[in-house]
Parts: structure tokens; sequence; C-alpha cells
């Protein structure tokens, strides 16, 4: 009963010990899209603030701001494997705390996850970006809304 | 016969070299006081009609130029960047200009206040982003575009930044970073030349990288521990260009060591200095000192020159209006730099009073003078149309076939902020751009950042 009881304390401190470590480990070249990292104040994204936003453009500017030493990386979602792999490889934020990477918008639906690492933990943002028909947003400036008299 | 005939052909061609080498000697050299002869005045006629036919007034329109001008498309990935190593700079900036003209011209009514945002979608829309080097006072900026006063005036002082939107109503937007003023001109004249020109260069230049301003990443704002800020309009490029290697030589000095002595002689007919009536002597150091009735010229083995006016100083405009001094300081500066034929062009830099600063513009970027004895290429003082001081460091740029990108954004601006991080807590980047920077010391020069730090907070001890 003792020998279960010193086991279980020992099984315990085990977990406790490797829970966190494996949650530091740098993020593989492919991750899952409900990756969110130990945190999750890491990196604040400052574009798009709500972290999807829509564009007629072909390339898109995420914007964010760290500690330095923070390291980042993109990763972009893939449908068919249902999974995220890297296409920008791991970038450490500077002195200036500032960060910011150009992305391609290929599709009309795109999903980026922005991960950053650090001391602190880690940390993983979803990021949508939809593309949208330039005649669509020329429709849009041209629409005039026209309030009608119900009575 | 023969011989008698071969006689009168030498005797033809001495006389004729006689009178070409001795005119050249009496004008050029001006061996007569002025005033008092005949060859002496006719220099002075001869160099007015040849001054007359040489046309520097393009030369005169760099001077007063934008460091850039930045087409916006709506889209970031078209965006393109232009300096006057552009092809298409110089007719670009002449139709913004146009319409510059006709806003600054615009009655009260047509001018308002507008707040920043309203200011940033217009960058965010198709325009025309023109980037001053320095803050003009509106006054300055009115009378180099030829007008006598504008009533923009009545909504700010200074200006740096320009914004024309390309649209059925055009707009000119002017901002003022320095007190956060911006404003709105409504203008009737026609852009369609300057929108067409636009649509050329976007199309042209498709290989450069995305620009994004500061506002649109929000760096402009700052955010928890964020110890940064950026001024709203600084570009953001993604990759960097390719700028040529530049190499600096002391024209003053031969291969040799020894003084120029055309180059020398250059100079003093760019001042208007007299060789019959100057007094000429060299320092121990080697500095040659002219000295005349108006001023003391001095010029240094390493370049530098200095002017300096004892009593009235040297007459250089008679008009008794300051921006027509400007011209004429322009006019000197660009033919001092002539006389060390220099490549690079000269740009307005900044004015205190009377005292106007120019900077050297090699292959479309800003030579930025930075070394113990100047922080300008050219520093010139003047009152009432006559020059008091005058400093030039005497420099001649040549580009290399070899270009090499200058580091990216963010390392530039990291490495800057390493600098103070450890004394200061906040941060705000005034301007960074692209450009060369001359120390004094001859030799290559690379293209890199200028990074402008505007003010800084210290850390409390």
């Amino acid at each position: 009963m003792f020998k279960k009881l010193i086991l279980a304390c020992l099984l315990a401190m085990t977990v406790s010990a490797v829970i966190p470590t494996c949650s530091f480990a740098a993020f593989s070249n492919s991750i899952s899209l409900s990756e969110q990292g130990t945190s999750s104040d890491i990196i604040y994204i400052k574009r798009p603030e709500s972290h999807q936003a829509s564009t007629s453009d072909r390339t898109y500017t995420i914007s964010a701001v760290g500690s330095q030493g923070t390291v980042i990386k993109i990763y972009k979602y893939n449908p068919a494997d249902d999974m995220c792999h890297i296409i920008k490889a791991g970038t450490s934020i500077g002195a200036s705390g500032l960060y910011s990477v150009v992305v391609d918008l290929t599709d009309n639906s795109n999903t980026f996850m922005v991960t950053a690492e650090n001391s602190q933990g880690s940390q993983a943002v979803r990021i949508d970006i939809n593309k949208i028909k330039q005649s669509t947003i020329d429709r849009l400036r041209n629409v005039t809304v026209t309030i009608r008299n119900l009575w | 016969m023969k011989k008698e005939r071969f006689k009168s052909i030498l005797l033809v061609f001495l006389v004729l070299t006689d009178v070409v080498l001795g005119s050249k000697i009496l004008i050029d050299k001006k061996l007569w006081p002025d005033g008092y002869n005949f060859f002496s005045n006719m220099g002075i006629f001869y160099s007015n009609i040849m001054s007359y036919f040489s046309d520097n007034s393009k030369q005169k329109a760099q001077v007063f130029s934008p460091e850039s001008i930045i087409i916006n498309t709506g889209d970031q990935t078209t965006r393109t960047s232009l300096t006057s190593n552009n092809a298409e700079f110089e007719e670009l900036y002449s139709e913004a200009q146009k319409l510059i003209k006709s806003a600054f011209s615009s009655e009260r009514g047509n001018i308002e206040t507008i707040n920043k945002e309203t200011l940033t979608s217009a960058l965010s829309a198709d325009s025309v982003f023109l980037n001053y080097p320095f803050e003009y006072d509106v006054s300055l900026f009115s009378a180099l575009l030829g007008l006598k006063s504008s009533a923009v005036s009545e909504f700010t002082d200074k200006l740096s930044q320009v914004v024309i939107t390309l649209s059925s109503r055009p707009s000119v937007y002017v901002a003022n970073l320095e007190n956060n003023d911006y404003i709105k001109i409504n203008i009737s004249a026609d852009d369609k030349k300057l929108a067409s020109l636009c649509s050329e260069c976007t199309n042209k230049y498709t290989d450069n990288s995305v620009i994004n301003y500061s506002f649109e990443l929000k760096f402009d704002q700052p955010f928890g521990t964020q110890k940064t800020t950026l001024n709203p309009l600084i570009r953001i490029y993604s990759t960097e260009n390719e700028y040529p290697v530049i190499t600096s030589a002391n024209p003053i000095l031969n291969n040799d060591n020894t003084i120029n002595e055309t180059i020398i002689d250059n100079i003093l007919k760019a001042f208007n200095i007299n060789p019959s009536t100057m007094r000429r002597y060299t320092e121990a150091g080697g500095t040659i000192v002219f000295v005349e009735n108006d001023g003391i010229l001095k010029i240094d083995t390493n370049g530098y020159l200095e002017y300096q006016a004892t009593g009235r100083g040297k007459e250089i405009s008679t008009s008794n209006n300051f921006y027509a001094d400007i011209m004429d300081i322009a006019s000197l500066v660009i033919d001092v730099n002539s006389a060390a034929f220099n490549n690079a062009s000269v740009r307005l830099s900044g004015h205190e009073d009377n005292e106007l600063y120019f900077d050297y513009v090699v292959s479309g970027l800003e030579m930025r003078i930075d070394n113990t004895k100047a922080d300008a290429a050219v520093v010139a003082k003047i009152e009432s149309g006559y020059l008091k001081s005058y400093r030039q460091l005497i420099r001649s740029y040549q580009k290399t076939p070899e270009k090499l990108p200058p580091p990216g954004f963010f390392t530039a601006l990291d490495s800057t902020i390493d600098e103070y991080s450890q004394s200061m807590n906040e941060i705000r980047i005034n301007n960074m751009y692209i450009g060369y920077t001359d120390n004094g010391s001859v030799g290559t020069k690379q293209a890199n950042w200028i990074v402008e730090v505007d003010n800084v907070i210290a850390v409390e001890p």
C-alpha cells in the first residue's frame, strides 16, 4: 500500500515536471489548427486586430508586438490534411519589440497560425484573411442606402 | 611662291592663336580691376551670357524636390516608391506640383481641418504621397511654388508631407506631424495626367517589395510593454532593393596629393572672386586662403571650404526678398558643386532664420554628412541679399557597378533601439529612410538605413 502511494507520488511529480517541459518545446513544422500554446500574452497581434480581415490584395501584412527574444513562426492551414504547415521560419523579435510579416493570399479563404515562443511559454494565434474580388469592393463603395418611408 | 603662302598661313594662325589665348587670359583671369577695363567688363558680359544659356533650372527644381514619392493604389502589393533616381520622378513631381500649386492658390473656403484618420484613409486609396526631407515653412513652400501667399498658412505654419488623392474630385492633403495639423484642400484642377503617369509607374515597377505605412501596422500606437512607437507615415519595406556602392573622393587633391588648381580656379569663379584683386597664401596645415575686400575664402586639403564675410559680405541678390535669396544661394551651391565636377545633385535639407542647409543626393538617396566638422554638405548664411558665411564639404561621388542591399528594416531599427534600450523607457522614431552617410573619409559608401530618433523618455534613476 505504502509502495503504491510512493509510486503514485513519484508519477505525479514526474507528470508535473514533464508537462511544462513538453509545452515549452518548440512548435514543429506542422501543427494542428487547435494549437493554442501555454500562454496568451506572449505576443499581441496588432494587425488584424480582430484576428480576421478581408482584402482584395494578393498579399497581407500581419503585425505584432512582443518582448525581445520571442521567436515567431508563421504556418498556413491546408484543408487537405487538416494541418498547418510552416511557411515562415522562426524570426526572433529584436529590441524594438515590433514584428511584421507579409503573407501571400493564394486562396479565397486563408487561415494562418502565428506562433510565439520564449522563456515564459508559448502561444499560437489563428488569423483568417478572406480574399474578396475588387469588383465586390467597388460595388460596396457605390452602395447608397435609401431610407424609405415605411408608413 | 609656295614658301610665301606657307608663311602667310602660319602668320594668320599665330595671330588667331594670340587673339584667342590672349583674350582668354584677360577675360578668365581678370587681370585688370573690375570697372576699369574693357576686357574685364567683357568678362562679366561673357559670363552673364554663358549663365543665361547654361540651364540650371532643372538642378534648381531638384534642390526643392521631395525625398521620395509614393504611389498608393489602394493595394499594398502594387504600392510604388520613387526617388529622383527613377526616370519618371521629375515628370511626376512636376505634375504633382501643378495640383499642389492649385491647392495653395485656393481660397480659404476650400480648406478644412481634418483628423489623422482622414489623412491615413487618403493614403490607403489611389493617391500620391510626397515626402519632403524637412518641415517647410508654409510661406517658404508657397514662395517656391511661385505664390506670394497662401490661405494654407491660416491653418498650419509648417508642412513636410503632401498627399494628392486621384479621383473624380481630387483633393490635396497637407500634414504637419510636428503639431499634428492635418488639412484638406478641395481643388478643381485636372489630375488625369498625374493619374496616367502613376499608372505607368505601377505597371513598370512591379518587382518592388511590399510597402506598408507604420499606421497600417499600428506601430504608431503604443500597447502594453511596447517601448517603441514609429511616426505613422514611416514606410516599412518587406524586402530591400539593391543600391549602388558609391565612391567618395576629395577632388581638391590630385592623386599625387598636390592641389587641383583647376578646381580651385572653378571655385573662385563660382564665388566670383577676382584672382587679380585677391591675395592668396597657404597656411601651415596646407589650407589655401584667399583674401579679398568682401571676405575670406579658405579651402583645406580635406575638402572643407569656408567663406567668411568681412564687412557687408558678398552680394548675392538685389531683390531684398529672402525667397529670392534662397534661389540665388541654390545657384551658388549648384555652381560650386559643378566646379568640383561632382555628379551628385544638391537638395535643401533645412533652414533656420537666415541659415540654409543643403545635402548631396547620390543615386536618388541622401548623402548624410556626419562628422565633427559638418552636419550638412552646405551651410549658408544670408542677410539682406549678402552672403555672410558659407561652408561646404567638397566631394565628388561616383557610382560603382556593384550593388548591395541595406540591412532589413527591423534589423536597422532594432540595432538603433539597442543603443538606447538600457537607458530609455520609451523611444519614438521620427523617420527612417535609406541613404548614404559620409563621415568625412574618402572611399566606398554603402546605402544604409538612416534612423531619426525623435524623442526618448529616460529611465528614472
